[in-house]
């Protein structure tokens, strides 16, 4: 499980900005463990404050996903940073229009876009 | 009763691997029928994961703790008709409360608690049989 887990989660960290970028399906199956592995390699970078979710590789993220996707929102909130998700396909804006989430957390249709938001 | 144009059954064991492959055959049966609608497509694609997820998650983890002779799988059916598709999930669990539940109000900063509601924001219609470990979600055709 942790090497399936290393290969679906990769975090590129520039500066003051982070890229998190899951490969693959985030759904109840592997939700809390991407969360967990997520916050881990984040509680190291203590100079991040922006984080981006790159969705690009991600076919399907279920509810349990968006409760991951809340979970990394709140988490940066303490550090007093910000979250923003990139490149999420058509299902995927789907449930976040359902579960109006984009209330919340923005969403930029690349990643270019997200990265030079403020 | 309208006769059902299409009805089919599938069964799947009680693992998440087996959630894809099983979508992918039932819309591939949806486009060998004479229903033609994208949307109801992508709706039913959204409220069966979620019901999938939770007769995994709910159903077979609570009948694997109650008892090991119970059957650990998860029967799925999908009819259409002229006027409407369905599509049902029962699972071996004992099912929950749904009379309790409330089914309108999405949780906002809460990390659980969207599936059922998911569900029922997408589907025209969402039955559960007494027990609540049978759920049924009905999509009008026009």
């Amino acid at each position: 499980m942790l090497e399936l887990l290393e290969e679906s989660l990769e975090l590129l960290v520039e500066k003051n900005t982070a890229v998190l970028k899951f490969d693959g399906e985030v759904i109840f199956d592997n939700s809390n463990q991407l969360k967990e592995e997520a916050k881990e390699r984040l509680k190291g970078k203590t100079e991040v404050d922006k984080l981006i979710i790159d969705l690009s590789k991600v076919p399907y993220l279920d509810s349990s996903g968006v409760g991951v996707l809340l979970s990394l929102f709140k988490f940066m909130r303490t550090r007093e940073g910000s979250l923003a998700i990139a490149e999420p396909n058509a299902k995927i804006r789907r449930v976040f229009d359902v579960t109006k989430m984009t209330e919340i957390i923005p969403v930029y249709m690349s990643l270019e876009e997200a990265v030079n938001q403020n | 009763m309208q006769k059902p144009e299409l009805e089919k059954e599938f069964i799947i064991g009680c693992q998440a691997a087996e959630i894809t492959p099983l979508l992918k055959k039932v819309l591939q049966e949806i486009d060998s029928s004479s229903l033609k609608a994208e949307e109801i497509k992508f709706n039913l694609e959204l409220a069966a994961r979620e019901m999938l997820a939770n007769a995994i998650e709910h159903g077979c983890a609570l009948a694997a703790e109650n008892s090991s002779r119970v059957e650990m799988k998860i029967r799925i059916e999908l009819k259409i008709t002229e006027k409407e598709l369905s599509f049902k999930v029962s699972d071996p669990g004992p099912g929950f409360a749904w009379q309790k539940y409330n089914l309108e109000t999405m949780p906002r900063f809460e990390e659980k608690g969207r599936g059922l509601k998911m569900i029922y924001q997408v589907a025209d219609q969402i039955k559960f049989n007494s027990c609540g470990n049978q759920i049924t979600v009905i999509f009008k055709v026009n």
